[in-house]
């Protein structure tokens, strides 16, 4: 192995992390990333009292993972500060990429994807296909594949590496992940809702809910039922015209769902398929080649919670407590609290708001398209859609 | 400062300046954009909510009972409590909050969490 340099980093921000630290896992992006593209070794100095050792670190940090392979623990290390073994770089100029794909544009973020396994790297540029936009990228990942001597796959952002992993599946399901992070983080002139939408008729319906609530399986269930696709994880709502613009995203299946939405697994070969074997992605163009919507208004909005069992139950909410509901499922809010409060009131009055709780997609997609009719019948009638 | 308690007839409550709000079929929704918390008021807190406007405590009850046809005593029984509760949930300027209140209407962060490899 070559080391080309050697650098110590000292991380006074991980005093934080002290044996008395309540709660040890780190919130937010963590900025120590050792290696990088070049190889580097670096030998880290903690300072501060009490440090925690690696399991105060987030599990997904490369720290964590190389001390953990290292069979460093926090009792091991008889002080403060050690060193990583050295690692030979991951790529560099010249590296043979198998396929770069074309630019996305997904509401404020920009990027590409190219990777030295060009199944994925096919894959991953139809996925995004319909957020496809003539230019560079702003940003550029980089998916390494069956490196020697490293982890066997890593997920680059520039030059900065994101995770690597013995597993492919796990760096894709990274890096869908890290792209709805960074479109939420850039795209500042939208009230973004954690929630799936859908339309039928250009008039919108917003099923915002926690993860695990299954958004994704109920508007591919939708799509697949003659909706048009807005997004499954990240509704964006245009403070001024109230219109969800569409952020097609693939669909992010987990595996729970593969029995209902069978007709959605992705046809692929099978070193490509090991990269979808935790959760299928899956670009809503499968279901039908129109099957994206523009911006539409807001109709109707569903709180859907996944129960298992054949009942489906579609109760009426009192649009306080929908509003409630929506400032929770709201990213970010506090960064544009006013404005958020007022755009979601405004997106509110005088819309029908349902919470459904439904163990059976099909009973679910009907009840819904029953609602979305009586709205377009009250929307032509002049009634209260925008 | 006082304490919710401290709160009587005298006391002139105004909403916090940190605190907006939206109404929806008369009952509001508040978020206090200092502390990050959320609220919801039923109706009838909605209407003494939407009264605030610096008299004292006593003058808002007598322009209610007006108001309603209401016996002063009996809207008093209502409206003290609910300034109470306001400034123990950190919604009147000049009432100290009470933490457990304030804490229960934080709002969380929403999305989804990092994948992790395991």
């Amino acid at each position: 192995m070559t080391v080309r340099h050697a650098t110590t980093r000292t991380v006074s921000w991980l005093a934080r992390f002290t044996r008395d630290t309540p709660h040890r896992r780190h919130q937010g992006p963590l900025p120590l990333r050792d290696g990088g593209s070049d190889g580097t070794l670096h030998t880290l100095r903690l300072r501060g009292p009490g440090w925690g050792g690696w399991d105060a670190l987030e599990p997904a940090s490369m720290l964590g993972v190389r001390m953990q392979r290292q069979g460093l623990r926090s009792r091991d290390v008889p002080s403060n500060e050690f060193t990583l073994a050295p690692l030979a770089p991951y790529f560099d100029s010249g590296t043979v990429w198998a396929h770069a794909t074309r630019t996305f544009q997904t509401l404020g973020y920009r990027f590409a994807v190219r990777s030295t396994h060009e199944g994925i790297g096919r894959y991953i540029d139809d996925m995004y296909a319909p957020s496809a936009v003539p230019g560079d990228p702003s940003v550029w990942y980089s998916i390494l594949d069956g490196v020697p001597g490293r982890w066997s796959h890593a997920l680059f952002r520039d030059d900065e590496c994101l995770t690597e992993s013995d597993r492919g599946a796990y760096v894709l399901n990274y890096l869908t992940w890290h792209v709805n992070q960074q479109v939420v983080a850039t795209s500042d002139d939208y009230v973004l809702l954690h929630a799936a939408a859908a339309a039928r008729d250009g008039l919108g319906i917003l099923l915002p809910a926690a993860m695990e609530a299954g958004k994704t399986t109920l508007v591919a269930g939708l799509v697949r039922g003659g909706f048009s696709y807005l997004t499954d994880e990240a509704a964006a709502i245009h403070p001024e015209t109230l219109l969800v613009e569409p952020f097609p995203k693939p669909l992010s299946i987990d595996q729970g769902s593969w029995s209902v939405l069978a007709d959605f697994e992705p046809r692929v070969d099978d070193s490509t398929m090991a990269y979808l074997s935790e959760q299928w992605h899956v670009p809503p163009r499968v279901v039908r080649d129109d099957a994206i919507s523009g911006p539409a208004s807001v109709g109707l909005i569903v709180f859907p919670s996944y129960v298992a069992g054949p009942e489906t139950k579609l109760e009426p909410m009192v649009r306080a407590e929908a509003l409630l509901a929506m400032l929770k499922q709201t990213f970010r809010f506090h960064e544009n609290g006013r404005r958020n409060l007022e755009v979601l009131g405004r997106l509110l009055d005088g819309l029908p708001c349902f919470r459904l709780v439904s163990g059976d997609l099909d009973n679910a997609v009907a009840g819904i398209g029953t609602l979305i009719d009586q709205a377009i019948e009250t929307s032509a009638a002049g009634g209260w859609v925008r | 400062m006082i304490a919710p308690e401290q709160v009587d007839g005298s006391f002139h409550p105004r909403r916090h300046p940190s605190v907006a709000g939206v109404e929806l079929d008369g009952e509001a929704v508040l978020y206090h954009e200092d502390a990050n918390t959320v609220h919801v008021l039923n109706p009838t807190a909605t209407i003494v909510w939407n009264c605030l406007d610096g008299s004292t405590l006593d003058g808002l009850c007598a322009d209610l009972a007006e108001a309603f046809s209401i016996d002063v005593g009996t809207i008093r029984e209502d409206v003290l409590p609910t300034v109470q509760e306001f400034g123990r949930q950190g919604l009147i300027e000049g009432v100290e909050p009470d933490a457990v209140t304030v804490n229960a209407r934080l709002l969380p962060l929403a999305g989804a969490t990092e994948p992790t490899d395991g």
